[in-house]
Formats: structure tokens, C-alpha cells, sequence
């Protein structure tokens, strides 16, 4: 009997554990979003979204630069990545394995592991040096961390093809290539779009690769070889400075950019679920 | 034919630029720190002192910051996630299951700048006008000694980063946990063990592989975390027992000091720790990668 | 070669890898008819009809030797691509093709091709969906996707699918495993209405569909072609013991 009551009271405790263990995740978030949301909406104005911010220091401006280099970067990045990765993905998806095709498969998984900071002294020292801080750079070392993950769930989305699928596509007397682009991409569109939005909702929120390569950029520019800003910058910069005014839109930035994300990824749950 | 070649050639084309962009990769890092790698040789890598002015540079305040807090982080991360796990693979109604795990995999999806700037306003502060009082009693030992001025400390770093590498963990867990038949449970359940003995007897051991896998991804995860890290740490390349001090990582000195390095051998030697943390987390990756992959040929 | 042999099948063999599964098969298909190939599971029947619109060799390991000629050609010594263009295959499972409407399944094989008049596919799509017993139920939402239909009919899109790049061949293979018997006697009176126009190799494992509907039945086991001729003569009068063993349900 004794055996039974302590036996009771441990599994009780293990419950309680397993309990305060997941509000120790649950709460943090929730209080995350709320002080963003709260501390953001602040922040947010008209002005907020179409002015360039004033000499550090002064009251008043906006984040319209990084709006605008958060896109130009968003834009840059995936334009190089998608068909990089697309093609890849069909490489490894629809031709024989060998060991050139696996090397390639273990090389992009890598890539997908590395820090991203890394990524950006990658683009620093191939780029950066040559041609200075410009928002190709920037759009490189994202693009490092976006190829791996349009690579992996392009090629996944490809693999739950069914084979017969292709069958007929070629028994309709269509040559390999234009199965594989006409038919078989259109049928696997809905998981490769899938990893697209997933890779531009990471990049997005990315900052270390941007720190020395797109630089950040006060004003608004007109040519991708110029230094940029983005959204993560400007949350780092201002966050670490010593106004509060620029605090005040880290926060602001910080609320558009979780709501940029946090969109992304619902709806990709959402399509997901269908 | 001659249509399907060419397609070929072109997708081959592709993916050899990712072997090429790898070793590319792999070449500049190692050739553009190779200054410091002729002044220091491999004593760079356990060099304690770090002062840029006198062209001193040693990265061993990095490897301690960046070993120490995700070390320690994993350690609380691993006990977290277990419970979460647990909590969701047993406990938790399916529905339940689906909009908890939502969102925990939320939390990765979260900006490590808009953690970092929560850690500032918050857990930082949080840091230095309570949690370091409650821990008090414990200043006799030296990881709890002294105190912090800012908030702005290793224990601060730790407490974030435990967040963030949580939800990786716990969904590998709970993915291991899931695939545990269900019958070994029911035999358990039957001779009328309680829940946490079948978890302790039957699940875990069962599910130890992938478990480990997941830990290992974490830990990856955690030594490559940049941002958040480097807001909240103190960033000052000290190496104290105390993790009340600042503390630096080697992700987070890369991202400070890299824009305004003084110098070329500071340079090389900023690159140079960036190769050093590449291969460490590159390894945590390809080692948690195996782990699992071979997880998941057992369970077949 | 006889007017009405549409194709004749020399000394075919085919492997995968080591296994062999066809040997040395020598039969005709005669010109829009139906011809009706039997046999239990794994004796060969698919992999033959795979070997006539050369699908069989893009397998791994895949090896083929013999002829298969077709209007006087060897298709092997074709291109492989024009062969396939010339037939058309109906498989197991009802394939639509995924993320498509039914009106884009049809007309993807005229597109691929270069085609372009929109009116002129549109008068493809219509007849051929109307050769294959479909117009009347899906001519108002040829904008839904092909998936979106029941079995039975999306078996009938992949036959108007089939029929839509006007070939010479249709290979059938098992079209109506996969479904309910009433979709199955449809299909049935489709393919004998379309063998007016094409000539039809229709692989089943159903031994009374083939004596419904095939004008000659070859009776393969172990790749071999044990027995072919006209279905009434292998039914009731088979010339091999094996034949009549198969027939009669010993085994199979």
C-alpha cells in the first residue's frame, strides 16, 4: 500500500512537470507576441511607414528604408534561389541516384546547417571585398540559407509524385524534360510553393548575414549594388542604441516583421491542412 | 533527345554550383584567415586573450562563451522538452496535440532580433532586478558568484537561448516518443504501472536514439545562434566562472566587431573564428543527422 | 505483313536485371480489334504491353530484345518518343494528372505538342471526352480539377486523355481493376464502341471481361506466351492444358 501511495504521488509530480515545463515555452511566446504587438502598435504611424529616419538622436522619421530593402532583398534573394533550387530539386528527384547526385544531397543539407553569420562572412569575403557592401551581397548570403531549404521540400514535393504519373505523361509521347517542367512540377506546385514561402518567411527575419554585407543604408536606393537596409537591421540597430526613440521603432519594426512571418507561416499551415 | 540533354546539362549545371559554391565556401574562410592562422598557428584556437589594440587575438573566450551557454542551455532545454514532449506524445488529446505543437514550432519561426530585443527589454532586466536576488543563496558557488550591473549576462543568453532551441528538441522528442508501438505500453499500462514508469521503463529507453539525434540538432542549433545571443550577453571577451558576467560567443564577436575590425589580422582572425564555429556546428549537424537517420532504419 | 496485322511481335524478350520476364513471345495484334491478354499475376502481361510503347526499358536494369514492328517498322528502331506519340496507355489507377482540370488533362498532350489553336483544342477535348463516354457529365465543369471525380470517371478521362493525341494504339492495362463493376461494364462498352477507330491490347485479369469484349486472347504464364487466337477458340476449345487449367480456375 505504501509502494501504491508514493507510486500516486510520483506520477503526480511527473504530471505537474510535464505541465510547468510547457508554459515555460506556451507563456514566453504568448508574452513575445503580446509586448510586440502592444509595444509595436505604439510605434506604428503613417509616418512610420513612408519617411527615412532622422539623424540618430533626433525625434520623429520612419522605417520606409528598411521596408523598402527588407523587399529589394526578399526579391533578389529568391530570384536567384528558387530556380536554383527548383532545378537542383529535379536533378535529384528525377534521374538515377549515384554518388554525384547523394554528394549533392549531403552538400545542400549541410549548407542548410551552417550559422547563419557565417554565411554572411562567406558573402563578405567573396563579394564585399571586391565590390563593396551592396544588396547583392546581402541577397548571396540569404540565398545561402534559402537554396538548402527550397532544395530539400522541392525534392520531397517531386518524390510524392507518383510514378505512374510520369508513365503516362511519357506514354502520351512527350519527350522527358517536358513531363518533368509541364507535368510533374504542376503536380507537385502546391508543396515546392510550400517550401518557397517557408525559405522567404526565414529570410526575412534573417540578420547576422545582413550585418557586413547589405550594411544598411539610411536612404532609400535605386540600384541593388548600393548598401541596403532591412527590417532586422534597423530591430538590431535601434534596439542596441541608447534612444528611446529608436527603441520605440525596433518595436515598431519588430510588429511588422512578426506579422510578415507569423502570415507566412499560418498560411502555409493552413494550406497545408487542405 | 537532343531536348532532354540539354535539360539535363542544365540541371547538372545547377546543382554542380552547389558542390562548387561548398567548396568555395570552405576556401575562402580557411585562405582569408590565414594570416592569423601563420602568426598564432593552432594555439589560436586556445589563445585567452583577445585585445584587438595590441594585435593579440586568441579565440578561446569564445569557445568558452559558446561551449558554456549552449551547454548549459541544452541541459535545461533537453529537461524542458522532454516534459513537453511527454506532455504532447501522452497526455495531450490529439486536437490539443495539434494547436501545442503549432505553436511551439511558432517560437522557431520567431525572428532571433525580435527575441534578442525581448530578451533586452525583458529578460535582461527581469535578470538583474530578480532572478540574480533569488539565486543569492547559491553565490557560494562561483557559477552564481558576483553580480550584474546591466542584466546583461551569460545566465541572460542562456535563459534565451534555452527558449529558442527548445522547440526543435521537443518536437524530435515527441516525434521518437509517438513511434513507440503501442502495445509495449499497453503490456506496461496492464500490470498496472503508473504513467511516469512506463515513460521512464518503456518510452525513453525506446525512443533514446532519435531523442539523442535531436539533442544533437539542438546543440547545433545553439552554438550557430547569432543574434539574440549577442544582444543579450555583455559581449566582452572575458572568461569568468560567473554566470552573472558578460560573457562573448564566437557567433556573437563575428557580428560585433567584424564591421569595424582594426586591422587585417583582426580581420583574419574574426574569419578565422568563423571557420572555427563552422566546423564545430557543421559536425553537431552531420553527427545529429546520422544519429537519426540511423533512428529512423531502426525503427523500420 | 498481312493488311489487317497492326503489329507483329518478334522473338520478345525483356528483363529486369537478372529476371527475366518475357521469352521469346511471337504474336500479332490485329487492326482495330481487341485483343485480350490473360494471365495470373506476375506472368509477364504488363511488362509486354510495356514493351510495345517502349515504357519498359526506362526502368532500372530494363533489357529488351526482339522486335516489335509496327506497320512494317521496328519501334525499337524508332524514336522512342514518335512510338509512344503513335499509342496511347490507360493504367491500373486512375492518373489524372494532379493540380490539372479536367479540360487541361485532356488537352496537355495536344499542348505538348505545339499545338496552340485554342479552337481546335477546344473541338479535341469536346470529342474526346465524348468518344469516351464523358461529355455529357463533366461539359459543365471542365475547370474542376480531374482529381475531383469518381473513379469511374476519372478512368474515363484518362482514356479521353489517351484518345485526345489521335493514336493508333491503345494499350489498356488492368483499366478496370480498380473500380465498381457498374463503372466497369462502362468502360467495357466504351472500348468496344472505340475499337471501330483504334486498335485496342487490353491487359486483364479478369477472365470474363476478356471473353465480353476481346476479339483474340493470348494467355501468357511464366512470360510465355503459352496460347493466342481468336477469344472464342482459347475459351472453348484451348489448344494447351495449361490454357484450359487457367480457364477453368485451377489456378490463377
Amino acid at each position: 500500500m505504501e509502494m501504491a501511495k508514493t507510486k500516486l504521488i510520483k506520477d503526480k509530480i511527473f504530471t505537474i512537470y510535464c505541465f510547468i515545463s510547457l508554459s515555460f515555452a506556451i507563456l514566453p511566446l504568448i508574452h513575445i507576441v503580446g509586448t510586440t504587438l502592444v509595444r509595436g502598435i505604439k510605434a506604428v504611424s503613417l509616418e512610420f511607414f513612408i519617411s527615412l529616419p532622422k539623424p540618430p538622436g533626433e525625434v520623429g522619421g520612419g522605417i520606409a528604408n528598411a521596408i523598402e530593402g527588407s523587399i529589394i532583398l526578399a526579391a533578389l534573394t529568391m530570384s536567384f534561389s528558387i530556380p536554383v533550387g527548383i532545378l537542383t530539386a529535379i536533378y535529384l528527384s528525377e534521374y538515377q541516384d549515384n554518388w554525384f547526385r547523394n554528394l549533392v544531397r549531403l552538400l545542400s543539407d549541410t549548407f542548410a546547417g551552417t550559422p547563419s553569420i557565417v554565411a554572411g562572412v562567406f558573402a563578405y569575403s567573396l563579394i564585399v571585398r571586391k565590390f563593396g557592401f551592396s544588396a547583392i551581397a546581402g541577397a548571396f548570403a540569404l540565398s545561402i540559407l534559402a537554396i538548402p531549404t527550397i532544395v530539400r521540400s522541392s525534392e520531397e514535393a517531386l518524390k510524392l509524385v507518383p510514378i505512374d504519373v510520369r508513365e503516362a505523361g511519357l506514354s502520351l509521347g512527350a519527350e522527358k524534360w517536358k513531363v518533368i517542367t509541364k507535368i510533374v512540377i504542376r503536380a507537385a506546385r502546391p508543396g515546392i510553393i510550400t517550401g518557397i514561402l517557408l525559405a522567404l518567411a526565414r529570410i526575412m527575419g534573417e540578420t547576422a548575414p545582413l550585418l557586413f554585407t547589405a550594411f544598411g543604408n539610411p536612404e532609400f536606393v535605386r540600384s541593388p549594388f548600393e548598401p541596403v537596409s532591412a527590417l532586422p537591421l534597423v530591430i538590431y540597430v535601434y534596439a542596441t542604441s541608447p534612444y528611446p526613440d529608436w527603441h520605440q521603432k525596433a518595436w515598431g519594426a519588430a510588429l511588422i516583421l512578426m506579422l510578415m512571418v507569423l502570415a507566412i507561416n499560418l498560411a502555409v499551415k493552413y494550406k497545408l491542412r487542405r | 533527345m537532343r531536348g532532354d540533354k540539354l535539360f539535363l546539362f542544365l540541371v547538372s549545371f545547377f546543382a554542380l554550383l552547389i558542390v562548387l559554391l561548398f567548396v568555395l565556401f570552405f576556401h575562402q574562410l580557411l585562405c582569408n584567415s590565414i594570416p592569423t592562422w601563420k602568426r598564432f598557428g593552432l594555439s589560436f584556437v586556445f589563445g585567452k586573450s583577445w585585445n584587438p589594440l595590441r594585435n593579440d587575438f586568441g579565440a578561446l573566450p569564445f569557445l568558452y562563451g559558446t561551449i558554456l551557454t549552449s551547454t548549459l542551455s541544452l541541459l535545461i532545454s533537453v529537461v524542458l522538452s522532454l516534459g513537453i514532449a511527454v506532455f504532447l506524445s501522452e497526455m495531450a488529446p490529439p486536437r490539443l496535440r495539434d494547436v501545442l505543437s503549432s505553436l511551439i514550432e511558432l517560437i522557431a519561426a520567431i525572428p532571433s532580433v525580435i527575441i534578442g530585443l525581448w530578451g533586452i527589454f525583458y529578460v535582461a532586466p527581469f535578470v538583474r532586478d530578480h532572478l540574480q536576488y533569488w539565486l543569492e543563496p547559491l553565490s557560494f558557488i562561483p557559477l552564481f558568484s558576483g553580480r550584474s550591473l546591466t542584466g546583461l549576462s551569460m545566465l541572460t543568453a542562456i535563459i534565451i537561448l534555452t527558449f529558442m532551441i527548445t522547440p526543435i528538441i521537443s518536437s524530435i522528442m515527441k516525434e521518437s516518443l509517438m513511434m513507440v508501438p503501442e502495445d509495449l505500453k499497453e503490456a506496461l499500462y496492464s500490470l498496472g504501472a503508473r504513467r511516469y514508469e512506463v515513460m521512464m521503463k518503456v518510452c525513453i529507453p525506446y525512443a533514446k536514439v532519435g531523442i539523442l539525434g535531436g539533442v544533437i540538432l539542438g546543440y547545433g542549433r545553439a552554438v550557430g545562434e547569432t543574434m539574440a545571443v549577442t544582444m543579450v550577453i555583455g559581449n566582452s571577451p572575458v572568461i569568468s566562472a560567473s554566470l552573472l558576467s558578460p560573457g562573448y560567443t564566437m557567433a556573437a564577436v563575428i557580428a560585433n566587431e567584424f564591421t569595424e575590425a582594426t586591422g587585417d589580422l583582426h580581420l583574419s582572425s574574426l574569419i578565422a573564428v568563423a571557420f572555427i564555429l563552422l566546423v564545430v556546428s557543421l559536425s553537431m549537424n552531420l553527427i545529429g543527422r546520422v544519429v537519426i537517420w540511423k533512428w529512423q532504419k531502426q525503427s523500420l | 505483313m498481312p493488311s489487317d496485322e497492326k503489329i507483329a511481335i518478334r522473338n520478345l524478350s525483356a528483363w529486369y536485371g537478372d529476371f527475366q520476364a518475357l521469352k521469346n513471345i511471337n504474336m500479332v495484334i490485329r487492326d482495330r480489334s481487341i485483343t485480350a491478354i490473360i494471365g495470373p499475376s506476375g506472368c509477364g502481361k504488363s511488362t509486354f504491353i510495356r514493351c510495345i510503347n517502349r515504357l519498359h526499358e526506362l526502368k532500372r536494369g530494363a533489357k529488351v530484345e526482339g522486335e516489335v514492328i509496327l506497320d512494317g517498322r521496328d519501334v525499337y528502331k524508332m524514336d522512342p518518343v514518335e512510338v509512344r506519340s503513335r499509342m496511347g496507355m490507360v493504367f491500373q489507377r486512375p492518373n489524372p494528372f494532379p493540380n490539372m482540370s479536367i479540360y487541361e488533362n485532356v488537352a496537355i498532350g495536344l499542348k505538348l505538342r505545339g499545338i496552340k489553336d485554342k479552337e481546335y483544342i477546344d473541338k479535341v477535348v469536346r470529342e474526346s471526352l465524348q468518344k469516351a463516354a464523358l461529355w455529357e457529365e463533366v461539359r459543365d465543369k471542365l475547370h474542376e480539377l480531374g482529381t475531383n471525380l469518381s473513379g469511374g470517371q476519372q478512368q474515363r478521362l484518362c482514356i479521353a486523355r489517351a484518345i485526345a493525341t489521335n493514336p493508333e494504339v491503345l494499350l489498356l492495362d488492368e483499366p478496370a481493376s480498380a473500380l465498381d463493376p457498374i463503372s466497369t461494364s462502362k468502360i467495357e462498352d466504351l472500348l468496344v464502341s472505340l475499337k471501330k477507330e483504334y486498335t485496342i491490347v487490353i491487359v486483364t485479369h479478369n477472365m470474363q471481361q476478356a471473353a465480353r469484349i476481346g476479339d483474340y486472347t493470348a494467355f501468357f504464364l511464366n512470360g510465355e506466351l503459352i496460347e493466342y487466337g481468336k477469344t472464342t477458340q482459347v475459351f472453348e476449345n484451348p489448344r494447351d492444358r495449361r490454357t484450359e487449367e487457367y480457364i477453368t480456375g485451377r489456378f490463377g
